[in-house]
């Protein structure tokens, strides 16, 4: 098991020169710094001091880097710690062939979103996340088709999950492929904080190139986990309770770990 | 999440367009010859989410028809307020929104009213200020009177800043 170096900036402690498993305090950083230093910086983690839960977030970083594993078989239990006895936290999972269409998940999702208490001021947005999270995953799916149709699909499933504890709602998705890479999503993300979303829309087949940044955009942490040939866990945290407009400014973490 | 439909309705020089459903990767827009119309009028009230390639779609569609064509865009539902707000150029230069719909809800009632707002009428922008002409409790909302406007007024009005 990695031990999960701490790096703080705010302190003015010096980085290493690879940044790699080790985890980057930060404060009152604009979200697409916490993109670009993560991107050069190749640390796994970027968390800011005056953010959400910052002592859970360090945790959560801590516990990504020292067991991969574990955040890609149940990312949940990672990021809220383990489900409690008494109060079990409210979720929902749906697994599915990656030929099944999105529709009923995000229909299901949209319900237990009308179950928790504070979830109305970000509905619009956390249903545009789980929208891009299980796109993304099914696409991979569908290299060489329109996912209407399965003529040409891959065998695999996309897993959809979301828990909250009152304060953060969670929710992401896991695939059986494994193929996420980070420096595309970064490079991804940069371009549409420095060119703008429709100056940096893909044109050609496949994706528009812009939905992690909208996903980014919208969560208060982005959680990443891959382990290559094997899955992927793309994950956010939304909080609960705050007014939808104002989630783009909110403090911002990043985590990228790999198998 | 519904699949997305389209009506339309015509007159000799004007389009109505009524959307619902979603906008996303299966999105089919109805074809229209660009410049036929003076005004193509958008109701968009049935729409229940967009998503990027949702995005990619609409201004594909919408940016050359709005270099002929004057935009009206009516009804608009907070997914859509959310994208006039976040992705620059989704609201063409030529596209006008004549009304949306802004939420409010009651702590004491749990309840949760979306109120058409009209530009001009309940909401009016000059320049650079946004007017709100709209009260909650001389209007009854919901019949209660604790109503309170649900999203931060400076920024989900923002786009009204340069799309009126």
């Amino acid at each position: 098991m990695k031990k999960a170096k701490v790096v703080d900036f705010s302190r003015g402690e010096i980085p290493p020169p690879d940044g790699k498993g080790k985890i980057g305090v930060v404060e009152a950083m604009n979200p697409s710094d916490v993109v670009r230093l993560a991107h050069v910086s190749n640390f796994s983690h970027i968390v800011q001091k005056d953010g959400m839960a910052f002592e859970n977030e360090l945790k959560t970083a801590e516990a990504m880097t020292e067991n991969v594993m574990q955040f890609l078989k149940d990312p949940l239990s990672v990021i809220f710690g383990p489900q409690p006895d008494d109060q079990p936290r409210a979720n929902m999972y749906v697994v599915n062939p990656v030929t099944e269409k999105k529709t009923s998940t995000l229909d299901k999702f949209e319900e237990f979103l009308k179950s928790i208490k504070g979830a109305r001021r970000i509905r619009e947005q956390a249903i545009l996340v789980a929208d891009e999270l299980y796109t993304n995953a099914m696409k991979i799916g569908h290299p060489h088709e329109k996912m209407s149709t399965t003529q040409f699909a891959r065998e695999g499933t996309v897993e959809f999950f979301a828990e909250h504890d009152g304060s953060r709602l969670v929710l992401g998705c896991r695939d059986s492929f494994g193929e996420l890479g980070f420096s595309q999503v970064l490079t991804r993300i940069t371009q549409c904080f420095d060119k703008g979303v429709v100056h940096s829309i893909n044109n050609g087949d496949g994706g528009a190139g812009i939905g992690s940044f909208m996903v980014f955009n919208t969560c208060i942490s982005y959680y990443c986990g891959v382990d290559k040939g094997r899955a992927t866990v793309v994950c956010v945290a939304l909080p609960l309770g705050v007014a939808d407009t104002d989630l783009a400014s909110l403090p911002k973490n990043i985590h990228l770990v790999a198998a | 999440m519904s699949e997305f439909k389209s009506q339309t309705i015509e007159d000799s020089a004007n389009l109505t367009l009524q959307f619902s459903g979603t906008i996303d990767e299966d999105v089919e827009f109805p074809a229209v010859p660009a410049g036929k119309y003076g005004t193509i009028t958008l109701d968009l009230k049935g729409i229940k989410a967009i998503n990027s390639v949702g995005i990619r779609e609409w201004l594909n569609w919408i940016r050359p028809l709005a270099e002929k064509s004057q935009f009206v865009l009516e009804n608009c539902p907070k997914a859509m307020v959310f994208q006039f707000n976040m992705v620059e150029g989704f609201l063409p230069p030529q596209a006008r929104v004549a009304s949306f719909f802004v939420p409010f809800y009651s702590e004491s009632a749990d309840q949760e009213e979306n109120v058409l707002f009209k530009v001009g009428q309940e909401v009016t922008a000059d320049g650079g200020t946004i007017s709100i002409k709209y009260d909650p409790k001389a209007a009854k909302l919901g019949g209660v009177d604790d109503m309170e406007m649900d999203v931060t007024e400076g920024k989900y009005f923002q786009f009204l800043k340069r799309a009126t």
